[in-house]
This record gives C-alpha cells, sequence and structure tokens, in this order.
C-alpha cells in the first residue's frame, strides 16, 4: 500500500460519520483512498475491478489466474462458465461460483441471462429492476454498479426479513435498529417506488395494485403476503386486483393465520374469496372462517389480544422511524403510512415471539421512539390530513376490521351466506356500547383516504345520528373521549354543517370546564378536536382550540403537559392548508405559549420540540426561532 | 452637563461615554466648532480601567454580568470570559450541567436579546458572529484540553452549542437573499470542528461522536443538503493535505 493512501484512509477516519460517508460516496475520495481498506467495503470494488480486467480477456471454461495490480505471484484463479465465475485460490483445490459476477462478462447473452435470474429470486421486486435490466443490456455493469447492485439485493425484503428474524431470534438484547430496516430501499421492495408527483388514491390505483399483480406473477406466497400487508379497505381494491387470476391459483395461496400479521388480513380473504363463493364451496368455507375470525379478534378481551396487539406499535414505531430518516422523511405522508402497516404485517408474519412477555414487549415499543418522528406526524397533518392511520387506540384496527367486514358482506350477494342479516344484527347488538365499532362500519378503509361521502344521502343522516350521539354524551358526562373521536373519524368522510360547527367550538371552550381536575384528559380531548380541525379545514375551531389550550397552559409544569399543549397547536395549525399561513399562525400561537407556559421544565421542552420541528424544515424556511428563544430563557 | 450642552462643546473633554448604539455607533463626535472627541461607551471605560490597573479581570466580568442582568444590549461576550464562566459548573448525577447563576443569566439574556427581535441591522451581524466565534473557541479548548474530563467537555460543549450559538435564521433573518444563503451559512458554521481538536484517542473519538450527533445530527434529516456541501468543500482539501505530507518524508520510510 503506497503512502498516500494509507495518509487518506487515516484522514478519513478523522471527521465525524455523517460527513466521511459522504465522503465515501464520491469516486475521487475512493480513488485516493486506493480502493483499499475492509473499513470502507474498498476491497470489494478493488476486486471487481481486477476481475473485470481479467474476465475481458479469459476463454470460456478454462482456468487463468487473476491478473494482480502490483507484481505479486497470482492468489486467485478464475474460470468463466454459463452458471457464473468460478473461483480458486492459489495452491487449494476448493472452488467457489459467483453467479453474480456474470454481469461484468462482456457476452450480452450470459449477462441477461444472469441478470434474469437475480431478478427472479428477488422477492418480492428488485429495486429499480427495469433500470436495472436496460443497464445490463447496454453493456457489461462497471465494478461501481455491481457494487451498487450487490448492495440493493441486500435490501430486498426476502432477504432483510430473514435476516432481521435470525438476528432479533439470537440476540438477548435488542434494540429499534433490530425491527426497524433503515433506508428506502427495502420499504421500497415492499410498498413500491416513492412517487412523491402522485396523491394517494392515484398511487394505490397506479403503482400499489399493478405491483401486487407484478408480484403475484413471479412468486405466489409473497404476491398474496403484500396483498395482505398492503390491504387497507376499499382504497385498495384486492378483489380487482385478482381478478384474473384463476380460482386454483388463488385458493393455495389464501391463508388465514390466527394471530399473524394485522387485523386486516382476514378481511383481505374475505373480500377475495366472497366473489368467488358462489361458484366455490372452498372459497365459501374460506370466506365465513375469515368472518369467524374477525368477529373473534373484535370480540376479544383487550388482556388477550396476544400479540396481534403488537400490529399498531410496530406500525406506528416504522412511521416515526421513517420520518426521521434522511432518505424517507421527505417521501409522501400517506407512503409512509403504508409502508410503516406493510412492514408491521410482515415482521409479525416473520417473528415467532415464542417465551416473550407481550404486555412488556408492546409498552417497549410503544415508547422505543420518541422525539423527531412524533413531531412529524404532528407535521404531517398539514402536509396530508386525510391520510391519517386510525391507530389512536390499541383495539382501532380489529375494531376498523369489523367495520369493513360488515360492510363488505352488506355490500355483496353472497354476504348472506358468509355472515346472515340475523348475527350482523346481534354483532352490532354486541357492540352496541363501543360508539367506535358502530361507526366505524362505514369507514372506507384504515388509512382514511377516500374522498368525502358529503354529497351522498348517508352524509346527512350520519350527520343526524351523530349530532344526537353526542349531545346524549356531553349531557350525561360519559363517554366524552369516543364522542371526539367518532367525530374525528366522521370528519375525515364529510363536511360538517355551519351548526355542528359551532356547536363544536362551544363544545371545545367547556372541555377544561367538564375536566376541572385533569388537564391531560383535557388536552387529549383538545387534540381530538384539533384533528377535527386540520382535517375540515376549520380555522374558526382552530382559534377556539388554541385559545382553549393557551388559557390552561400557565398550570402545565411538567414536560408532557408541555408536549400535549404543543401537539394541540400543531395540529390545530393545520386547519390552514396554505404553507405560509399554517406557518405564521403557529409561530404566532407558539410565542403566545412560550410566554404563558409555566416556566421550567415545561419550556425547556417546548424548546425541544421547537428544535425537532427545525430538524424537519428546511434552513431557509425555518420560522419558529422566537418562541424557542423566549421558551429557553424560561427553562429554569 | 445637557445633552444639547455636549453636542455644541464636545471637543472640550478628553472623550464622550455614551451607552446608545445608535448614538455611539460612530468613532468620533464632532460639536458645533467642528472639534472631534473620541466617543466611547461604559464597556470602553471598564476595559481602560482593567488597561491601567485599576479593575481586575474579574471585576469586569462581574461588571458585565451587572450589565447583561439589567438587559442592556449587545454586552460582548469572549471566549476566556465564557470557558470561565462554564468551569464554575458542575455537572449532576446524569451529567448535565448544573447552572450557576451566572450562566442561567446569560442564557436568559441572550434568548431575551434574540426573542425581541432587536438585532435586526447588518451591524448586529458582527455581535452575532462574535457569540459564534466566542462558543467556537470555547468548544474547542474544552475538547483540547486534557484537564477537563469528557463528559464535562461534553456537557458544556452541548451547553454553549444550545444557548450561545445564534440559530442560523436568526442571524441571517434580516439578510438579503436569504433562502439562498442560509445552507451556505450553516455548512460553514456546521465545519467549525470537523477535525479533533486533541491529540488523544480517546478525546478524539468522543469529539467525532459529539459533533456527529450534536452539530450535524440537528441538520438531519431536512437539511441534508448541508451536510452533502460540506463534504463537498472538505474533499478537496483532505486529497491537498494528504499529498502534501505525503510529499514530506521519504517516500520508501512508510511504503
Amino acid at each position: 500500500m503506497n503512502l498516500k493512501t494509507m495518509l487518506y484512509r487515516e484522514m478519513l477516519k478523522l471527521p465525524p460519520k455523517h460527513v466521511s460517508e459522504r465522503l465515501l460516496r464520491s469516486e475521487a475520495t475512493l480513488s485516493a483512498a486506493g480502493l483499499l481498506g475492509n473499513r470502507f467495503g474498498a476491497r470489494t470494488l478493488l476486486l471487481y475491478s481486477t476481475l473485470a480486467r481479467t474476465l475481458a480477456t479469459a476463454p470460456d471454461e478454462t482456468e487463468v489466474a487473476i491478473l494482480p495490480e502490483d507484481e505479486k505471484p497470482a492468489a486467485w484463479h478464475i474460470t468463466r462458465t454459463p452458471q457464473g465465475v468460478r473461483l480458486r485460490a492459489e495452491g487449494s483445490e476448493e472452488t467457489s461460483v459467483f453467479h453474480e459476477l456474470n454481469l461484468l462478462d462482456l457476452d450480452p447473452e450470459r449477462r441477461t441471462s444472469c441478470f434474469e435470474q437475480i431478478a427472479a429470486q428477488a422477492l418480492p421486486m428488485l429495486p429499480s429492476e427495469a433500470q436495472w435490466r436496460a443497464r445490463v443490456l447496454s453493456g457489461p455493469l462497471s465494478p461501481f454498479q455491481l457494487h451498487e447492485l450487490i448492495g440493493h439485493l441486500r435490501q430486498v425484503a426476502d432477504e432483510r426479513l430473514r435476516a432481521l428474524a435470525v438476528g432479533v431470534n439470537r440476540k438477548e438484547q435488542v434494540g429499534v435498529k433490530d425491527f426497524i430496516p433503515t433506508g428506502k430501499l427495502y420499504y421500497e421492495t415492499l410498498a413500491g417506488p416513492i412517487r412523491p408527483e402522485l396523491n394517494g388514491s392515484e398511487y394505490f390505483e397506479q403503482v400499489l395494485c399493478p405491483r401486487i399483480r407484478q408480484v403475484f406473477a413471479k412468486d405466489r406466497a409473497w404476491g398474496w403476503r403484500c396483498a395482505e400487508a398492503a390491504f387497507i379497505g376499499p382504497s385498495v381494491d384486492l378483489h380487482e386486483v385478482f381478478r384474473e387470476v384463476p380460482d386454483e391459483d388463488l385458493l393455495p395461496v389464501l391463508k388465514l393465520g390466527e394471530e399473524l400479521g394485522s387485523s386486516l388480513a382476514p378481511v383481505a380473504v374475505l373480500t377475495v374469496a366472497l366473489p368467488r363463493s358462489q361458484k366455490s364451496p372452498a372459497f365459501l368455507e374460506l370466506a365465513r372462517r375469515a368472518a369467524l375470525q374477525t368477529v373473534a379478534r373484535a370480540k376479544k378481551a383487550p388482556s388477550d389480544l396476544g400479540r396481534a396487539s403488537l400490529f399498531p406499535a410496530f406500525s406506528l414505531l416504522t412511521l416515526r422511524c421513517l420520518s426521521a430518516e434522511e432518505e424517507t422523511w421527505s417521501a409522501p405522508p400517506y407512503w409512509r403510512r403504508l409502508a410503516g402497516m406493510m412492514h408491521a404485517h410482515v415482521l409479525m408474519g416473520m417473528l415467532s415471539f415464542e417465551g416473550v412477555d407481550i404486555r412488556a414487549f408492546g409498552q417497549w415499543v410503544s415508547s422505543a421512539h420518541t422525539g423527531v418522528g412524533e413531531v412529524a406526524d404532528y407535521l404531517d397533518a398539514q402536509q396530508e390530513p386525510m391520510h391519517v392511520p386510525d391507530l389512536e387506540h390499541m383495539r382501532s384496527p380489529d375494531f376498523i376490521a369489523l367495520g369493513l367486514m360488515l360492510a363488505v358482506c352488506e355490500k355483496s350477494e353472497q354476504g348472506e351466506s358468509v355472515l346472515p342479516e340475523s348475527e350482523r344484527a346481534a354483532l352490532k347488538a354486541h357492540f352496541n356500547g363501543l360508539a367506535l365499532v358502530r361507526l366505524s362500519s362505514a369507514l372506507p378503509d384504515a388509512l382514511q383516504g377516500s374522498p368525502r361521502l358529503a354529497d351522498q344521502p348517508s352524509a346527512t343522516q350520519m350527520e343526524a345520528s351523530l349530532g344526537d350521539e353526542l349531545v346524549n354524551y356531553m349531557i350525561d358526562g360519559r363517554g366524552e373521549r369516543a364522542a371526539w373521536h367518532s367525530l374525528f373519524v366522521f370528519a375525515r368522510h364529510m363536511a360538517y354543517t355551519p351548526s355542528l360547527t359551532e356547536k363544536m367550538r362551544e363544545w371545545t371552550r367547556g372541555i377544561p370546564g367538564r375536566h376541572p381536575q385533569d388537564l391531560s384528559a383535557s388536552l387529549e380531548l383538545l387534540a381530538f378536536a384539533a384533528r377535527i380541525a386540520s382535517v375540515q379545514g376549520d380555522t374558526g375551531l382552530a382559534e377556539a382550540i388554541a385559545d382553549t389550550a393557551i388559557s390552561i397552559s400557565s398550570d402545565c409544569r411538567t414536560a408532557p403537559l408541555a408536549s400535549a399543549v404543543w401537539g394541540v397547536l400543531a395540529l390545530s395549525a393545520a386547519a390552514h392548508q396554505d404553507r405560509q399561513a399554517w406557518s405564521n399562525w403557529l409561530e404566532e400561537k407558539m410565542t403566545i405559549l412560550a410566554y404563558t407556559l409555566a416556566r421550567g421544565e415545561a419550556c425547556a421542552e417546548l424548546a425541544r420540540l421547537i428544535d425537532l420541528m427545525h430538524r424537519l424544515t428546511s434552513i431557509s424556511e425555518r420560522a419558529w426561532s422566537r418562541p424557542r428563544y423566549v421558551a429557553m430563557s424560561a427553562q429554569s | 452637563m445637557s445633552l444639547v450642552e455636549l453636542f455644541s462643546s464636545a471637543g472640550e473633554v478628553e472623550a464622550v461615554a455614551i451607552d446608545d448604539r445608535t448614538l455611539n455607533g460612530a468613532p468620533t463626535m464632532t460639536d458645533k466648532a467642528g472639534r472631534a472627541t473620541q466617543l466611547v461607551c461604559s464597556i470602553d471605560l471598564l476595559n481602560l480601567l482593567v488597561q491601567r490597573g485599576v479593575i481586575t479581570r474579574a471585576d469586569f466580568d462581574e461588571d458585565l454580568h451587572e450589565l447583561r442582568r439589567s438587559c442592556l444590549y449587545t454586552v460582548p461576550l469572549d471566549a476566556p470570559a465564557l470557558r470561565s464562566m462554564l468551569d464554575k459548573a458542575s455537572l449532576d448525577r446524569e451529567s448535565n450541567l448544573q447552572e450557576t447563576a451566572y450562566l442561567r443569566t446569560l442564557r436568559e439574556y441572550l434568548a431575551r436579546l434574540i426573542a425581541v427581535d432587536t438585532l435586526s441591522t447588518q451591524d448586529d451581524l458582527v455581535f452575532l458572529d462574535s457569540l459564534w466565534n466566542a462558543g467556537a473557541v470555547t468548544i474547542r479548548g474544552l475538547w483540547s484540553s486534557p484537564d477537563t474530563p469528557i463528559p464535562e467537555a461534553k456537557a458544556r460543549s452541548d451547553w454553549v452549542a444550545e444557548h450561545v450559538f445564534p440559530a442560523i435564521e436568526v442571524a441571517i433573518r434580516h439578510v438579503v437573499d436569504r433562502a439562498n444563503r442560509a445552507p451556505e451559512l450553516a455548512a460553514a458554521r456546521a465545519s467549525f470542528a470537523l477535525f479533533p481538536a486533541s491529540g488523544s484517542t480517546e478525546r478524539q473519538e468522543a469529539q467525532r461522536e459529539w459533533v456527529n450527533d450534536t452539530v450535524l445530527g440537528s441538520l438531519l434529516p431536512a437539511n441534508n443538503a448541508v451536510l452533502d456541501r460540506i463534504a463537498q468543500v472538505i474533499e478537496p482539501s483532505l486529497i491537498g493535505n494528504v499529498e502534501s505530507l505525503a510529499n514530506e518524508p521519504e517516500d520508501d520510510a512508510l511504503s
């Protein structure tokens, strides 16, 4: 190794990781470092470039020595074969075949067949497969390209999940990074490529559904796994996706795991099986079992939920990691939310959780990630209020699944044979106490992304019953949380009338009076109201919420309470659809809050949260410095 | 002497002291008769007293503390004074810095100055820059000094980074072409501690980690372009340094 290389490698160790990582992406740096050193993975590059040079002149099926760069004797011998490049160390009889090295071969046919083999094995899909195919056709890959492709292959979901499951099962102590892969490639292989120019509905239709079809054509088991993981309700129309697939191909892959994956998985089975049940008893049986399983899950007591209780926690944890990651934070919120749910689903299918205390583990998962990812959730409300995953409650996915199941059965002609009308009525009666379930039965999907139902006749009827329901709740003082939650859930499907909006403003102002001894309860209700304001774009309601939150902020002395008041304001601000108006409103309210919040811990928390907001904002667009400094001046 | 008398006969005195940043912006004051007199402020007088040995450096720092407590605008802060204040603060059990009354006054003072939005002219940039320089020199000093244990260097650097460094968007709030200059300025500022200040491997590692997490990590995820810019800027200088270093010793000595 020459002196410059040694010096450069030493120098590269000096800058902090964030900078040295960037330096190592540059070809100039790698050349200066002499392409050497295990530390930076450059040995592989050296091997590839030496191999490429040797392969260019090597005859087929004949062993030749690798030509080293220096004058030293050859340490390796290679043989070109259609199956791959065979490598043998000097003085050894053992050989290994590396099929991916055929991508360095000059023969286009050999390269193409090698690539097709690699692509077929990459499940569910090789990232940027079409671009890679075009590169392979245009000529041998350069050593850098091969290095990059192998990096991509390591992120393919099948490979990544196996490595992840092995890692988790072996380790006694695990951290967030053991469960949640970093980088966008892994998630792109699951949920499809990030397409910022598309909205959620367009993405589901134009990218996600064709992709599920493609994966199914390639590998049925993975195709169905992706379908189940991506299923969030009618927005992803699985019946349409699999319409052309013959019964005999589909039936063997439709599986009902008792506790695997998400609560929506049995409804995915039902959605596909029900339309085929008229002609096939096997599908009818499957649809019946799926319906029963959905009911059984929803009827379970919270203490008996088992591993199913981990799904919302893992979904949120993944979403927050994606929102804090350099490569994925700027992806559209619907994409991050979908990718979070899909990862949680496949992860739960892969891990056994044997001997794990699910309750304690669930608590750990729920509290594992705080910070920038959570703040991102609040800021997403402004960018896209409609596609909020309804995971406010651990039971939400079960209830949404039940509601969807009832809706699917009611709409289908075969619904009666799967779940008779009398049983549906009995179910509704059973869950009568839970407003959430009753209301959920009308919901389009778990991401709530469908257009509003405002113009449909059912909307007026829904609003009427919602109004009465709420008044009852308000009068007797019980179930106010469920009432606000219901209002929030409905807010995504209909525009509220001025009279209901006016009522909500009054109820908002009265919240602290109804819960005089419990600040956190008041703030939780205000947060629901704030979500409603953001979804409805109701700036008047936002103003009422902000006034109420600020009026109780002087009693907020702890960090969690300060964080809750901040959350209420951040969510209310999203009622302003215009980015500039949103930013100005938030700055004004945050500044008032910084002055009214109790000194000490609460102000320190506010300053910290504003710092985190800064991390999610381009440095030239930051607007919340003033409240940050006011809070900093009062943090002790 | 009234203000009118002062303006009409300033030439008769050795110097005029005015604590008003609008009035004492110029170096001299000229009266009606055209006689120029040196224009100073209280801090100049205090400096003069230190130079002449009338008061000690500690008295001077104490006086500045009083000025900050009274919330006078743009009271200067230099690295030795900041270091001295930090050295008097101890760490709690969780290795957090326990603010002394001096540090608390300094934090509240700087935060208040920025919060009331008075630092709005080009000249104020000089004050903000001086704060940034004092902080950067102090942090480098903390990491290079073997007498400061690593947890203390980290906790004190955290405090300086959080409370003394003015935020970029504040520093250039009123600057023309703000949107384009912000990333450039952020990159220049974040580069201050890229290379270790100490010869000890342990301290180098700790400093690298601190810079990575606190200074650079705070730019992620939204401002990764700033980090790209830093890498672009230091790459040629790294290669250049290596080449000049390689040419110094005999080639075959290390190869």
